[in-house]
């Protein structure tokens, strides 16, 4: 199988002064499914490879499916990888640390949910939620001083009058509210690394941007890095510094937000930006990229998996995987248009 | 599929459609929860129509009425839901008042309902085509099996799903291909007025931009009304011909799709253009809307916006402003203008 692993260095990581506090390589996970003999796997994740800075956040993209939410599940290590490697602090956790995940690695890498309403015990107050990571990972030294940083957090979170919202129980708050909460714990253990799946998507719309602005001062004031998973593009535009595309469990194409979005190299990259709505111009006007939808994951045929859908398909497409090509600074992208020895026109 | 080649000379028919009898026209219709702990008004005095082949768009967050509209008009309410005044004239005839059998032949035959992840009201056990086929057997008895299943397939076409699948089981197709079931259902008795209420939020952007070209398509080519019901404005602005903006089971805004995009006056209307990111254009700090929507059990005195309206003055919170046409098609309740 083509090993291909993306270093630190082909998205300049060096030149940053801030050091990389995350780092994963060759992610895989595959999941047994079938009959007696488990023999089919569905690849959910192929080599896999980012680092992320502390203070920086990094968007993962990529339609149902693609793998996004199994790369934050995998670093959360509610899983365990196939194969891979996920460096903490330069550390390779997954063999310091091979019967589960570390108190530290738990305070240092935290993860907020998609649905504000299913992450939280109804039966337990915001104060409560709040109080038992700060208990576990002994992050006051009194009892008596449990009370004042909870409704510390619930303040840095935006949450007024914290000694309200503290006596409330989840099904009281809205789901903004309870997004807040959520952040609020997660930040309890003073983590380095927020995992944040879809965190934005199940709620109103008019509150979304406050909860993703939010999330962006906290990365500003405490140097919080994030891995921001989403489907919406355009928010991670707004939200992140660096976006990687994913596509059916492999990565596709990544580089700053703007130069991403500017500048899309990978045929399915345009395809998923001329999908996102824009009033400006009308649906029939739109160029058709191209059709259809993502391939099954289940013993996928070698190659790249977007061939089977993609306008400027080629014959090797269908036999090799695109190892990462650089092809401007902090942008890399796996196609066969791209590189030496491509049969494209592209540069 | 031709969906792709359809051109757009789509002109948004703003007030040129309402001279002409309206397909739909919504008056000062109410709907009220009756709940334990109190009446909530889940929709106040909406009035709105749609012409021959127009699209209205209802925009607006969760529990701002959107959908309790639909269910209305489909007259599908159920307890403790109750529609305390208004009418809904649909081709002149006052929907309010059809008896049973009446109700029979609108619904399906003269409007059709695309639900929010209808994907997964699909019946597991029934092939897709006998669930097309049931609908068009119902409401019209004489059709044999036969003919039933030749039009399930010719609708599966229609729809850009290959006609061999009609003897598919849901579970075989994905959710985009099962979406387009459900509006090849909603179809299938060539209805006047579809009804789609969010009808891709539960999809993927690429599938859904493919299902939105489909309908855009068969719209041009069948020549149905759409009232259509989404929370992503940039989605609707971009389908619809006039667009009327709720808040708290009160249309707040209403004119052209155009306009509103360009020129939204209402600042509810302006605080949600202002909470989607932009994908092209300069990179600007949002700033959404403060606040949450209102408790519906106690809404806000006066307008119902103002506790969280930036540009609140001395009369918002004392009095309701009423919708007033503020510019040559351009509707707006607020005591700014």
């Amino acid at each position: 199988m083509t090993k291909t692993v993306l270093t630190a260095e082909q998205w300049k990581l060096a030149e940053s002064p801030d050091p990389v506090v995350l780092e994963v390589r060759n992610l895989t996970k595959h999941f047994p499914v079938g009959g007696l003999f488990r023999s089919k796997h569905v690849h959910a994740l192929t080599n896999v490879s980012f680092a992320i800075r502390r203070g920086e956040v990094l968007a993962v993209v990529g339609e149902s499916g693609s793998g996004k939410s199994t790369t934050a599940r995998l670093i959360a290590r509610l899983m365990e990888p196939t194969s891979g490697e996920i460096l903490f602090r330069g550390q390779n956790v997954l063999q310091t640390e091979k019967r589960g995940a570390s108190l530290s690695y738990r305070s240092g890498v935290q993860m907020i949910f998609q649905d504000p309403f299913g992450s939280m015990n109804p039966t337990h107050s915001v104060a409560h939620h709040i109080m038992r990571p700060l208990q576990i990972h002994h992050k006051v030294e009194r009892r008596s001083d449990l009370l004042p940083r909870v409704h510390e957090l619930l303040a840095t979170v935006g949450l007024n009058p914290p000694a309200d919202i503290a006596n409330k129980y989840p099904h009281e708050l809205s789901g903004g509210q309870r997004q807040r909460v959520a952040i609020a714990r997660a930040l309890a253990v003073d983590p380095e690394i927020v995992l944040a799946d879809e965190p934005i998507s199940m709620l109103d719309v008019s509150i979304r941007i406050g909860v993703l602005n939010l999330m962006a001062k906290l990365k500003k004031e405490i140097g919080i890095g994030y891995l921001y998973i989403t489907h919406d593009i355009a928010s991670a535009r707004y939200f992140a510094d660096r976006i990687m595309v994913l596509y059916a469990g492999q990565m596709m194409e990544g580089a700053d937000s703007d130069e991403l979005i500017g500048n899309p190299a990978h045929p399915y990259t345009k395809l998923l930006l001329s999908a996102v709505p824009n009033p400006e111009i009308a649906l029939g006007q739109r160029e058709v990229v191209a059709r259809g939808e993502p391939p099954s994951l289940i013993d996928p045929p070698p190659g790249c998996p977007f061939a089977a859908r993609c306008p400027q398909v080629m014959d090797v497409c269908r036999k090799v995987m695109p190892e990462v090509q650089t092809i401007a600074p902090n942008h890399w992208v796996r196609c066969h248009l791209y590189g030496e020895g491509s049969g494209g026109t592209a540069a | 599929m031709a969906s792709a080649t359809v051109a757009t000379s789509l002109s948004p028919q703003s007030s040129a459609s309402s001279a002409a009898e309206p397909l739909l026209d919504v008056q000062d219709l109410s709907v009220e929860y009756q709940t334990l702990r109190g009446p909530v008004q889940a929709v106040s005095h909406v009035s709105f129509s749609i012409g021959q082949g127009e699209v209205f768009g209802l925009a607006g967050e969760s529990g701002s009425g959107k959908s309790t509209i639909a269910h209305a008009i489909m007259r599908i309410l159920h307890s403790p839901a109750v529609i305390t005044g208004g009418n809904v004239l649909f081709d002149g005839d006052d929907v309010l008042e059809m008896d049973v059998d009446g109700l029979e032949a609108f619904r399906w035959r003269d409007v059709s309902m695309v639900f929010q992840s209808a994907m997964n009201a699909l019946n597991p056990v029934l092939t897709v085509g006998e669930q097309i086929a049931d609908v068009i057997q119902r409401h019209q008895p004489t059709t044999t099996k036969q003919q039933a299943k030749d039009r399930a397939a010719e609708l599966l076409d229609i729809v850009g799903i290959d006609r061999n699948r009609v003897d598919d089981y849901p579970h075989q197709l994905s959710g985009g291909m099962r979406q387009r079931v459900v509006i090849a259902i909603a179809l299938a008795l060539k209805p006047q007025l579809m009804i789609m209420d969010e009808p891709t939020t539960a999809l993927d952007v690429v599938v859904q931009k493919d299902i939105m070209q489909q309908i855009e398509y068969l719209k041009k080519e069948l020549g149905f009304s759409i009232l259509f019901i989404t929370h992503d404005l940039s989605l609707m602005v971009e389908f619809s011909d006039r667009i009327g903006v709720m808040y708290a089971g009160e249309i707040v805004e209403t004119t052209n799709a155009h306009e509103l995009f360009n020129k939204p006056l209402h600042p509810y209307t302006q605080g949600l253009m202002a909470s989607f990111p932009a994908l092209v254009g300069p990179k600007e700090t949002l700033t959404g809307i403060p606040g949450s929507p209102p408790n519906m059990l106690e809404p806000p005195s006066g307008c119902r916006f103002h506790p969280r309206c930036s540009k609140a003055f001395a009369p918002c919170p004392l009095q309701q402003p009423s919708l007033r046409e503020v510019e040559p098609g351009h509707f707006v309740a607020c005591h700014l203008y």
